[in-house]
């Protein structure tokens, strides 16, 4: 919460003095992420934004801000598209007497199971793709995959192999997928670059452009730290788009979308967070909050090291304002491996919930052991009201989910969600709806799941994708008589 | 009246509620009383169609078999089954320790597979009033094996079979008529079953009182008495929990959640997911017949306005039949967009004219329309939605008549009459999404669902092809294109899903609610002897 006002003077003092967006802009910016809205608040600073080194401290802020936030969104998101992804076409390349076979399915499955680490798997699924009956390029594009499994088994020469017999195609699929290959594991970013750079122009004003070819797109850029051209991607493209759409014969239609889209887009959005934050803090008013901002970037996203060395580099900082450093020394169990200074921080502070609030969120995001942390919150918790209420509530909920132990942390996240307006991101925090959705979906109540996508994919179109993973696994698990009635 | 003083006088009636009828101090410590805003029509399980029934029911009877929060299927009056490879016959094992509820001054009577043969038979009887025939209609016939053995033959193979077995069994020794059953029948107000629950009484205030069954086949439930106390006025229900009148509120009405959020002697639950709200048309009308006309009137009408206006945007507008929380839902169908003058061209596109006083009119008859909206649904928001849905008609130039009815009478009206043009309503699904009873041609008729006589050929042969396929998959794309058909014929004006929470004080433990039909687990609740009732925050 302090940290939040301390963001918001900031952001105020900022947008007084330096910013060089528009201030309709800058306002739209501000509106929006008041409301959570992370993708309106970020859609008017793109043109601003893109090239980050020319950005002023006050813009600089906001937008890092935003983007932090649109970052740790879409990497919740991604996760749990990867999850119900798998979840979902597990059971549908398991077909039964009765059931029409999906062709497409076993190429998206392997993709998701690449996702998640699991190659073999993802082997077998490209190798059975490649005996069905479908267009070439499709399998053009499980090769390239397969190129990749072999790359994460160690066989290399094997992957090369792969990948440079298909370069030739003229695909557009493929040529994004040896892009992609190309940045990601040959190193050769001259070439991914002048790649996608061909095939941006080439899509320019086309609507509904696979989703496979924008996240190989950002990917790209991603690698190359072109962020100015992934940021283009997004503000061109309809990134809620179909991959492919499977139509059978009979009727039956499939959609499937690319498990690796939101996870791209996360990148993408920390690597242009990253940046903004970096110029912002050159301005000596910013640098305290910029780094603070880059310390939960880096949480978020795992890079622990790179953490922990601001954390100790600000501890020792002795101009740091005292509440920074307070803000500071919430994280700094980051800087050692288990949980003994998760501990001694609340420990420290068990009078004041925010802050052994923010440290349980903080611990859990660092994915490091938090059961005292948690225990010492919960038992804050039972005699908090109000705003105080929401913040403990969502980190004991959030850490819950993180134990797996869906039933609880359904408990906490629905006593910290806001009850009259249950799924409107103006009025929750989006990562607490995310978390919830996912932890109604692991205890069959996807109905309840579903209703925050609906809600959330009008401001996050990257949302569908989950959507439908949970629609198709909510039609197979379903059992009930068919009963309906007046209310 | 000040805000102060009449909630001052809300309270003091509350409370004179509350001391006449003695409930609070009478009350057993053990007993849970939970506020239903109206009462239920019938008590079986066959002849209603309401929730407040359907909640009712749940605690009285059960299915041959359950299905638990994991959406597992779990036995209940059946302890085994099995189907044959084709998935053409299901055999059942019954429990043999399973007892009827007593009737008045008799011992119990055993559960047989008699009762399960009758009950199936008796629900498709032509004569029996129950809109559960069509979900059964895949059934070709039932036989009792031996006493404790009951196979159903089913004329195809379906999917998600066993799940459809959980239809509740009533016994062949408890209605009146041993044929078929209407809502005549003594046995519709004073049912008796096999449940965790027996009906006690339905007392002068139309509380229905039930009592925990001592031979409950899974153990005598832990509270000792569920009361269904009915309320007329949501404020005054809501006054009720929080005097401690009432336990629970089976759907707070959205305007009291922020003050029961910041209550902490309470806990709130959403569940419900699956429910909408629309203007639903009968077609009989001879204007309502044209597709034209019906599309209109939803353009005419700023639903995204009145959601915000009326209900504090606690809802999400929909786009067709089925809720946003539904694996069926068309995601790529968007709410048509509020265009009043696109309605006044499709009106005239339909052949309509300004006639006098403005209101259009075709072959002399001008677009004049009843709408009817039941009492015990009457709330300040709803009344806001009618006047406004009378509002924006009159805009382009329809004329509607508002009546407000009885709970009873208008579903008198709604279901078995079809005296309305327009009728304000919401639908509850379990998660089937299963909308035949809805919309197929074969469901109109008396106390049938599809009360506006809408028949389309295109939607009657997907319903059919969606109960003839074997594929999830498959199912869900024919789904997608229903949506988009109903959607486009517009049957009704389609609105929005609430926001839909049920209140408890957390003296109650172990309370799981069924999304549909709230009471399944009732049996594991329980009531905590040593919490507090007045500590708010």
């Amino acid at each position: 919460m302090k940290f939040r006002l301390i963001l918001a003077c900031a952001l105020v003092f900022g947008i007084s003095g330096l910013a060089n967006a528009s201030s309709k802009d800058i306002k739209n910016a501000q509106d929006s992420f008041r409301k959570n809205q992370f993708n309106s608040a970020l859609m008017p600073l793109i043109p601003v934004i893109s090239d980050y080194s020319k950005v002023d401290a006050g813009t600089g802020i906001l937008a890092g801000s935003v983007l932090v936030r649109n970052a740790e969104l879409h990497r919740e998101l991604s996760k749990l598209s990867i999850s119900a992804t798998v979840d979902y076409l597990k059971k549908l390349t398991k077909t039964k007497k009765g059931k029409e076979p999906s062709v497409f399915a076993t190429l998206f499955y392997g993709e998701a199971l690449l996702s998640q680490g699991d190659y073999k798997s993802a082997k077998k699924y490209f190798n059975q793709f490649l005996k069905k009956k479908v267009p070439e390029e499709y399998k053009e594009v499980a090769r390239v995959k397969l190129g990749v499994v072999d790359w994460k088994l160690k066989q290399q020469n094997s992957a090369k192999a792969a990948w440079k017999k298909l370069g030739n195609s003229k695909s557009l699929l493929v040529r994004s997928e040896l892009a992609r290959v190309n940045a990601e594991f040959l190193g050769d970013d001259k070439q991914a670059k002048k790649v996608v750079d061909e095939i941006a122009s080439e899509i320019k004003g086309q609507n509904n452009v696979s989703s496979r070819v924008l996240t190989n797109m950002i990917s790209v850029y991603n690698e190359i730290k072109d962020y100015k051209s992934g940021m283009q991607v997004l503000a061109q493209h309809d990134i809620g788009s179909i991959s492919y759409r499977e139509d059978s014969k009979s009727g039956k239609f499939i959609n499937f979308y690319d498990v690796n889209l939101l996870g791209d887009i996360a990148e993408l959005y920390r690597g242009v967070a990253s940046g903004l934050l970096e110029t912002a803090g050159k301005d000596n008013r910013y640098k305290a909050i910029a780094d603070l901002q880059q310390i939960d970037l880096d949480i978020i996203f795992g890079h622990s090291k790179n953490a922990a060395k601001t954390v100790r580099s600000m501890l020792s900082d002795q101009g740091l304002p005292a509440p920074i450093k307070k803000q500071v020394s919430i994280r700094e169990g980051i800087t050692a491996k288990g949980p003994k200074i998760w501990e001694k921080t609340v420990s420290d502070n068990s009078q004041d919930a925010m802050i052994v609030s923010k440290t349980l969120s903080t611990c859990v995001q660092a994915s490091a052991s938090c059961k005292t942390t948690n225990k010492r919150l919960e038992k804050i918790a039972e005699n908090l009201k109000g705003t105080n209420a929401v913040m403990v509530n969502s980190s004991i909920g959030r850490y819950y989910l993180a134990e797996k132990k869906y039933s609880k942390a359904i408990n906490f996240l629905e006593a910290a969600r806001n009850k009259s307006l249950k799924n409107k991101i103006e009025a929750n925090d989006p990562v607490l709806l995310v978390g919830l959705s996912d932890a109604y979906r692991h205890d069959n109540k996807y109905s309840e799941s579903l209703e925050i996508y609906f809600e959330m994919s009008k401001e996050f179109p990257g949302v569908r994708q989950i959507q439908e993973a949970v629609q198709g696994v909510y039609a197979m698990e379903q059992r009930s008589a068919g009963d309906v009635k007046i209310f | 009246m000040n805000r102060k003083y009449l909630s001052t006088l809300t309270g003091v009636a509350v409370a004179a509620v509350i001391a006449t009828s003695g409930i609070a101090n009478a009350a057993d410590d053990n007993s849970l009383r939970y506020g239903e805003f109206g009462r239920p029509a019938t008590l079986d399980p066959v002849t209603s169609n309401d929730m407040i029934s359907l909640r009712v029911t749940e605690l009285l009877f059960n299915g041959l078999v359950g299905i638990n929060e994991k959406q597992q299927i779990i036995p209940e009056l059946a302890s085994k089954w099995s189907s044959d490879s084709e998935g053409k016959e299901y055999t059942f094992e019954l429990r043999k320790d399973v007892k009827w509820h007593p009737k008045p001054g008799k011992e119990p009577e055993l559960f047989t597979a008699d009762d399960v043969v009758y009950t199936f038979n008796m629900m498709m009887h032509p004569k029996t009033i129950t809109p559960l025939k069509v979900r059964y209609e895949f059934i070709e016939k039932v036989e009792k094996v031996d006493d404790n053995t009951v196979k159903f033959v089913l004329k195809r193979p379906i999917l998600n079979a066993l799940a459809k077995f959980t239809f509740k069994i009533i016994p062949e020794h408890g209605p009146k008529n041993p044929v078929f059953l209407t809502r005549e029948d003594p046995f519709v107000q004073s049912p008796i079953g096999t449940g965790p629950y027996m009906l006690k009484e339905v007392n002068s205030d139309r509380e229905v009182i039930l009592a925990a069954n001592p031979d409950y086949f899974r153990g005598k439930p832990q509270i000792s008495e569920f009361v269904a106390k009915p309320f007329a006025d949501q404020n005054i229900m809501n006054q009720a929990l929080t005097f401690n009148a009432i336990d629970m509120i089976v759907l707070v009405n959205p305007r009291h959640l922020p003050e029961l959020q910041g209550d902490k002697r309470f806990v709130l639950q959403p569940y419900n997911a699956l429910s909408y709200s629309f203007f639903g048309y009968n077609v009989r009308h001879p204007h309502l017949q044209d597709k034209r006309v019906r599309k209109a009137l939803t353009m005419a009408i700023d639903r995204e306005k009145m959601l915000k206006s009326f209900f504090n945007d606690q809802g999400t507008l929909i786009s067709g039949p089925f809720a946003p929380g539904s694996w069926a839902y068309n995601l790529d169908v968007k709410p048509e967009k509020f265009n009043p003058d696109e309605a006044v061209a499709l009106l005239k596109e339909a052949g309509f004219t300004q006639g006098a006083g403005g209101i259009m009119t075709k072959n002399g008859q001008p677009l004049k329309l009843t709408l009817k909206v039941p009492i015990a649904k009457e709330s300040e928001s709803i009344k806001r939605v009618v006047l406004a849905f009378k509002g924006y008609l009159k805009r382009v130039g329809a004329d509607i008549n508002v009546e407000f009815q009885e709970w009873l009478a208008w579903k008198d009206d709604v279901f078995q009459k079809h005296n309305f043009d327009v009728v304000f309503a919401s639908w509850v699904f379990d998660d089937s999404a299963d909308i035949s009873s809805l919309f197929h041609s074969a469901e109109v008729g008396a106390w049938k669902n599809n009360f506006g006589g809408y028949e389309n050929r295109k939607v009657d042969s997907l319903i059919a092809e969606s109960k003839l396929t074997l594929d999830h998959e498959k199912r869900r794309s024919i789904y997608r294109k229903l949506h988009a058909v109903l959607a486009d014929e517009a049957p009704y004006t389609f609105l929005w899903t609430l926001t839909n929470y049920s209140a408890y004080h957390k003296k109650m433990r172990k309370v799981a609610i069924h999304p549909y039909k709230f009471f399944s687990f009732a049996d594991q609740w329980f009531i905590a002897k040593d919490v507090a009732m007045t500590d708010q925050n």
